[in-house]
């Protein structure tokens, strides 16, 4: 499982570089690595993944994958994430080598589409099975792409989630307020590509770099983790003697942290510091304190690193997470045993891609604040949930996945009498509430 | 129907109900109360009027109730005002004595109070009370009347009360919608300290707590002047509430169970202890924790008062409180809240019912008419005032129709 494999990894990263191969699945994916491609990372290979023979061609990277040739004869997925699935479960097995002798594996895709969105999953699966570290960059659609595609898009997110070790998500829509409104669509695509290029980048030096204040993956994944987190980052580069002085600037004038009006409600924030041999604690106290100014809730982790290579230069990543407002239903945790032990495609690995996902609708109810005590069990019921599962290998895995990715819901709890009046807020507490919620005073 | 000037008619317009007392002022100028009426009050939400239809209904019933008893039409009250808008502080004005023999004359004194007066309020921000505290002259503090003093620098404390515009007029309006006057706007937690402190609690220093049913509202008199007012917008309603939704029955069942089940701590065994209701028709009767209840009521009653005794505590006041603190008003019956306010406060607590007035006195001694006493009490000394000061500077007429919105109250509230 996971945690086990992050520390074997660990080691590994310690004991020297790590291997690292990045993945583009479906077309945006592609095109992803196709600019990773071009900015050429030392001692990293690329490749392709599509179902669609022609984008594959286009594409400029050595390596390419063409999924299930046979079956859809190179014309793409349609837009069904089924298909995508099928048809990266189909090769799986020549799929699985290409994991072989890695560390960490990068996997790009753009989801909501079908092969971004089904096929990205089972390559992260393959690539934890074959023992490599399997971190994503997913991106979300336009806003205008369509409900249907945004919907595919946060399933395959959440798919992705559960079977690898960290995702970092990047939303298209956070563009449409970066370019100004005469651009392409082209350009606006190349946009994208840039930042989530940049980002793997900054990922790669992280991980790569031995820090003097180290930074790992256990690090990368604490910012990650949880089912509802949007990732923003924010990359800046400095040279000359004020280097520390403007890095902050630079940091908070990206327009993709909005200003750095993002920080504000980050909870987590990684920020990896990399300098020439005259770095001084200063230096990196500054930085640092330019973060903590905009981000005053954020838990920050710091990394510091020495490269040689950047003489009077400084470089800073800065990955942060907050949650999300996603709807309603994905704040919804399983709860209750019975269904945490259901084999459903939500909450268990995707062992058979589960459609009836998509007409999911956001028919949950919130859950109250206060658990009801846990259903009385008989005998019979009891030793039939003991009983070893279909999946108990996948399932064993994707349970303790969860105990990762439980969050408090943020639903909000009944004021009755005084729901519609104007509230009595003392200290940041809505004392309408009643007293025994807001404290979590649990009665026998 | 007898009509007299003398009578004076406070008029609360609480959370839960409604309530309107007529005083009489008989020839020796002693003060009795002769009639009081009430109402169940459903437009009222933490102490501020949300619904004027129904606030007026209510109101109707009260005064009509009370000009029955007392044999009398209401023309006017004073009104006693409440909500979580409404704050208090202290501010100081100063004035130079420039007379060549240096005696303060009452002139000097009405000088200095104009200047304390002179505050920066927001615009959305009425001034409901200004009460004068002590006068320092020269640097010398505690003087509480410096008529005839030598001295170059005068200076004097003031308390402030003061609340949102639109809030008070919502209640104000009510009232005139009624055809009747308002002739003053008086703090409840204010009107309360008065029917119910003693001179020796004010000098000593005391705080009253006035517990309604939509708020807290808490005045701290030290060395017998106002030294701090406030008021927490929650109430005896937000334990029906918590109640309601933790046991999950309708509001008015849970205020029932309040009544009559209610504590503020848990006893031995009552969490074996059950009650049981008779269900809404069609359903079986349901049966209620006792335990579960005052543990729910326990925790809300608690947090309120660590709230107002940690706000006690940030103006510095809670060390001048030798006499300790008086309770009141309807959620005061709560058993056990004595030993709960002696416990977080750490001073003596007395359960206060109104006291010293004549006339139906056993009616009177309850919590609940605390307030509507006091404003008859506060009306009272206002219209001594008022009196006094018309026969002197003969603007009685123009106070009356201005007193409104002055919203002057003296020496005399204080």
């Amino acid at each position: 499982m996971s945690f086990d494999n992050q520390e074997n990894s660990k080691e590994k990263l310690g004991a020297g570089r790590a291997k690292m191969r990045v993945f583009g699945v479906g077309g945006a994916g592609c095109n992803i690595v196709d600019s990773l491609a071009r900015i050429g990372l030392t001692g990293v290979e690329f490749y392709a993944v599509n179902t669609d023979a022609c984008a594959l061609e286009e594409c400029n990277v050595p390596n390419k994958v063409l999924l299930a040739s046979r079956v859809r004869r190179g014309l793409g997925a349609g837009g069904e994430p089924e298909l995508g699935w099928a048809a990266a479960e189909k090769d799986s097995a020549e799929l699985k080598k290409l994991f072989e002798g890695i560390d960490v594996a990068v996997i790009s895709a753009g989801l909501g589409g079908g092969t971004g969105t089904g096929a990205a999953p089972v390559l992260a699966r393959l690539a934890k099975e074959s023992g490599a570290l399997a971190l994503c960059i997913a991106v979300l659609p336009f806003d205008c792409e369509g409900a249907r595609r945004q919907r595919q898009a946060i399933m395959g997110l959440q798919q992705l989630k559960l079977v690898s070790d960290g995702v970092i998500c990047l939303k298209n829509q956070r563009l449409v307020s970066v370019v100004d409104e005469n651009t392409t669509l082209a350009a606006t695509f190349d946009v994208s590509n840039k930042w989530i290029a940049e980002c793997a980048y900054g990922v790669w030096r992280l991980l790569t770099r031995n820090g003097l204040m180290n930074v790992d993956f256990g690090d990368l994944y604490t910012v990650l983790q949880g089912r509802n987190t949007e990732s923003f980052f924010s990359f800046a580069e400095t040279h000359g003697p004020n280097r520390a002085e403007e890095i902050g600037e630079r940091l908070l004038k990206n327009p993709l942290v909005e200003n750095g009006g993002l920080f504000n409600d980050a909870e987590h924030a990684l920020v990896s510091i990399a300098g020439g041999q005259g770095m001084t604690l200063l230096e990196v106290r500054r930085t640092v304190e330019s973060i903590q100014a905009v981000a005053p809730n954020a838990n920050i982790k710091v990394g510091a690193a020495i490269d040689k290579d950047l003489s009077d230069g400084l470089e800073v990543t800065v990955i942060a997470s907050r949650r999300s407002a996603a709807p309603a239903n994905e704040n919804a945790t399983p709860q209750t045993q019975e269904e945490m032990d259901k084999p459903d495609g939500f909450y268990s690995a995707p062992e058979s891609f589960d459609p009836e996902l998509l007409s999911r609708q956001t028919t949950n109810r919130p859950r109250p604040r206060v658990l009801p005590p846990p259903p009385e069990l008989s005998e019979d019921r009891l030793n039939e949930f003991a009983q070893p599962k279909q999946h108990s290998r996948l399932l064993g895995r994707s349970q303790k996945q969860r105990t990762h990715q439980g969050q408090l819901p943020l639903e909000i709890v009944s004021k009755g009498r005084f729901e519609k009046s104007e509230p009595t807020i003392f200290r940041g507490e809505d004392l309408d509430l009643p007293t025994y919620i807001r404290k979590g005073a649990l009665f026998n | 129907m007898f009509e007299s000037k003398q009578d004076i008619v406070g008029l609360e317009i609480g959370t839960s109900k409604i309530c309107a007392v007529v005083g009489r002022l008989n020839a020796e100028g002693a003060l009795n109360i002769v009639g009081i009426g009430q109402s169940t009050s459903s437009g009222v939400r933490k102490g501020e009027v949300v619904d004027l239809e129904l606030v007026e209904r209510d109101v109707r019933l009260a005064i009509s109730e009370a000009e029955r008893m007392s044999d009398t039409e209401v023309r006017s009250v004073y009104l006693g005002v409440s909500g979580n808008h409404i704050n208090g502080f202290n501010n100081r004005g100063v004035h130079t004595i420039v007379s060549a023999d240096r005696q303060i004359t009452g002139e000097d004194m009405d000088d200095v109070v104009k200047n304390a007066k002179a505050i920066n309020l927001s615009a959305d921000d009425h001034l409901i009370h200004a009460i004068r505290q002590h006068y320092s002259v020269d640097g010398q503090e505690g003087i509480p009347n410096p008529d005839g003093m030598m001295g170059t620098r005068l200076e004097v404390d003031i308390h402030v009360v003061h609340g949102r515009k639109n809030q008070l007029r919502n209640a104000v309006n009510v009232v005139r919608n009624l055809q009747l006057d308002v002739e003053s706007i008086a703090f409840n937690g204010l009107a309360s300290a008065l029917a119910l402190l003693s001179y020796e609690q004010k000098e000593l220093g005391t705080v009253v707590l006035d517990i309604g049913a939509g708020t807290v509202d808490y005045v701290v008199y030290a060395n017998g002047a106002v030294k701090h007012t406030g008021v927490l917008g929650v109430g005896g309603d937000h334990v029906s509430n918590d109640l309601a939704i933790g046991l999950k029955m309708p509001l008015g069942q849970a205020e029932k169970l309040k009544v009559t089940h209610g504590s503020a701590y848990p006893g031995e065994g009552d969490n074996e202890r059950k009650t049981t209701l008779p269900g809404t028709p069609g359903l079986p009767p349901r049966t209620v924790n006792i335990g579960k209840l005052k543990q729910i009521m326990n925790l809300r009653l608690e947090e309120t008062f660590q709230i107002i005794a940690q706000q006690l505590n940030d103006e510095g006041v809670l060390d001048y409180l030798r006499a300790g603190v008086v309770i009141s008003g309807g959620s005061s019956r709560i058993p056990r809240i004595k030993d709960m306010v002696e416990r977080i406060f750490q001073m003596p607590v007395i359960k206060a019912v109104p006291q010293s007035l004549g006339g139906a006195s056993s009616v009177l001694m309850q919590p609940e008419f605390s307030t509507g006493i006091g404003l008859v009490r506060f009306g009272a000394q206002q219209r001594r005032r008022r009196g006094y000061e018309g026969v002197a500077i003969g603007r009685s007429l123009k106070n009356k129709i201005l007193g409104l919105l002055r919203g002057d109250s003296g020496r005399s509230v204080a």
